[in-house]
């Protein structure tokens, strides 16, 4: 696979792809996403000076969040704090455990939502995330971000149109398994 | 369409979480009814807000253009230097050698410029200026800054001539958008930063010592001696720290950690190792409270945690379960009692 990266237009076109969701993977060992992103960007690195010599048996895939994943647990390894440290081991396993099944089979429709999310601009992405994941209200957000609620509030909903448009495709089946379980 | 009729996907996630004002929920429950099309609409968005919600780890908001324009940046520079040493862990030091070459061309220029012409005169100039209150504002060129209290900038209407320049008075925190064409540069007393995109702050009150911390990319922190033009600078990369101690020409890295630098900007505390009483201290400080300690050894416990915007009581509970301890309130005062820490360092 990695054989296709002769350019730096290949390269380019990996990291793009990759590079948040490898992030949001680290972050969940790291809970940190400054060093995260470090991580993921040495990761990205060694790829591309090794890029002729690599062997890669997998999926790129499997490697990249194979060597996100070693290089999270590495950083791991240094913490000493007791305390500090058993949370992270309870994130690190639950982790690990997850990223087996993950290498195994990932959702087409998860892939599909965070390529979505993903694409969102960058203001209006942490706006979503936020309000989805850190279970934030607008007005948090908004002073979070130094802006208005109302431009959250539209933030939000230009967010929310997007991404029913992405999954427009998957949306009637999930319907259709809604409705099915509702009743 | 008429704007209040307009039923769109953030009124119906409000309705959908129960946020929604009585006389919206109305409005919306009559738009419902009208038509199947519509409570099919509602379902969608249903299925879509449970579907987004079982992302793990969720999603994160990264600037990925940002990130490859440094990692784009850093294999360039590789490649010139191939041969050179090994790849690998090198990110920072091989960026350092490479930044440092083009420093010591562009900073002759610079000098050079600076002591000449610093703003023309017939440039359009602007100013923000904050009194008692930390403000927030855009550049034209979409970079951000936010000025602690008592500080101004002033900065032309528009950027020209291939150069973004700004001039500081007190402490401000900048985010630089990226233009690998056009170097930002922060001006204060005869001592400045030059950036191409990155987030850093700048504390240049007259008479002080000045001080930058990087929190990404790479700034180049330069001093020109006004009597002579010779410059001097060091390169500073993300996480690092320097200071131009008053009346010298020569900034420096400044290696001392302080947990509090920009809590003015994002109410953060990032200790690291840092002994209880000194944790202490500035807790008092920045969240004007009491807090005592129930003996001198708990004082000795170093703590390595990082806090932003959490409050008081949290934060001392994080504490008090790192150590081990009692943690009581009375009056608005706290008390952390229990035993000390046996020094995992020695």
């Amino acid at each position: 696979m990695v054989a296709e990266i002769r350019t730096k237009e290949d390269f380019e076109q990996l990291f793009t792809t990759w590079y948040s969701q490898l992030c949001s993977y680290a972050n969940g060992f790291l809970n940190d996403l400054d060093a995260s992103e470090e991580i993921v960007q040495e990761v990205m690195i060694k790829i591309w000076t090794n890029r002729e010599t690599l062997e890669i048996n997998t999926s790129i895939r499997s490697y990249l969040f194979r060597a996100v994943r070693n290089g999270c647990l590495n950083v791991l390894k240094h913490i000493n704090i007791r305390e500090e440290y058993k949370s992270f081991r309870e994130r690190e396993d639950s982790s690990l455990q997850r990223s087996h099944e993950e290498e195994v089979m990932i959702s087409e429709l998860e892939k599909k939502i965070r390529r979505a999310i993903d694409q969102l601009p960058l203001e209006r992405r942490k706006v979503f995330i936020m309000s989805r994941y850190d279970g934030l209200t607008y007005r948090q957000i908004a002073d979070k971000l130094g802006i208005s609620v109302k431009t959250v509030e539209s933030q939000m909903g230009k967010a929310l149109k997007f991404l029913r448009e992405e999954l427009t495709d998957y949306l009637p089946f999930l319907l259709l398994l809604f409705n099915f379980m509702d009743n | 369409m008429n704007q209040t009729n307009h039923i769109d996907e953030q009124l119906l996630l409000q309705y959908l979480l129960g946020n929604s004002e009585v006389e919206q929920r109305q409005r919306i429950e009559e738009w419902l009814n009208k038509s199947e099309a519509h409570r099919k609409q509602l379902d969608r968005l249903e299925v879509l807000w449970l579907e987004t919600g079982k992302l793990d780890p969720p999603p994160v908001a990264v600037d990925t253009v940002a990130a490859w324009l440094r990692v784009s940046d850093y294999i360039d520079a590789a490649r010139q230097e191939r041969g050179k040493g090994s790849p690998g862990r090198l990110v920072r030091k091989q960026t350092f050698q490479w930044v440092s070459g083009i420093a010591a061309v562009l900073l002759i220029a610079l000098g050079t410029w600076w002591l000449t012409n610093k703003f023309s005169s017939q440039d359009q100039m602007q100013v923000v200026a904050s009194m008692e209150e930390v403000v927030r504002d855009t550049l034209p060129d979409g970079s951000t800054v936010t000025l602690n209290k008592n500080s101004s900038l002033t900065f032309p209407e528009s950027f020209e001539d291939g150069k973004r320049e700004v001039a500081l008075h007190g402490e401000a925190f900048f985010e630089v958008a990226p233009d690998p064409n056009m170097h930002f540069i922060v001006q204060a007393g005869h001592a400045g930063i030059q950036v191409l995109g990155t987030a850093f702050n700048v504390r240049a009150y007259p008479g002080r010592d000045m001080e930058v911390s990087v929190l990404s990319g790479e700034v180049i922190f330069f001093s020109i001696d006004p009597q002579t033009g010779d410059s001097a600078s060091v390169i500073l990369t993300k996480g690092m720290k320097g200071v131009l101690t008053a009346g010298s020409n020569q900034p420096e890295i400044d290696s001392r950690h302080i947990p509090d630098d920009l809590f003015w900007l994002n109410q953060t505390l990032q200790f690291r190792q840092t002994p209880l009483t000194e944790v202490i201290r500035l807790l008092e400080n920045r969240y004007h409270t009491t807090i005592l300690l129930s003996s001198e050894q708990i004082g000795g416990c170093r703590l390595t945690a990082t806090f932003t915007g959490e409050p008081i009581e949290l934060i001392l509970r994080v504490i008090a379960d790192t150590f081990t301890l009692n943690l009581a309130e009375e009056n608005g005062t706290y008390l952390l009692a229990g035993n000390g820490c046996v020094d995992e360092n020695r």
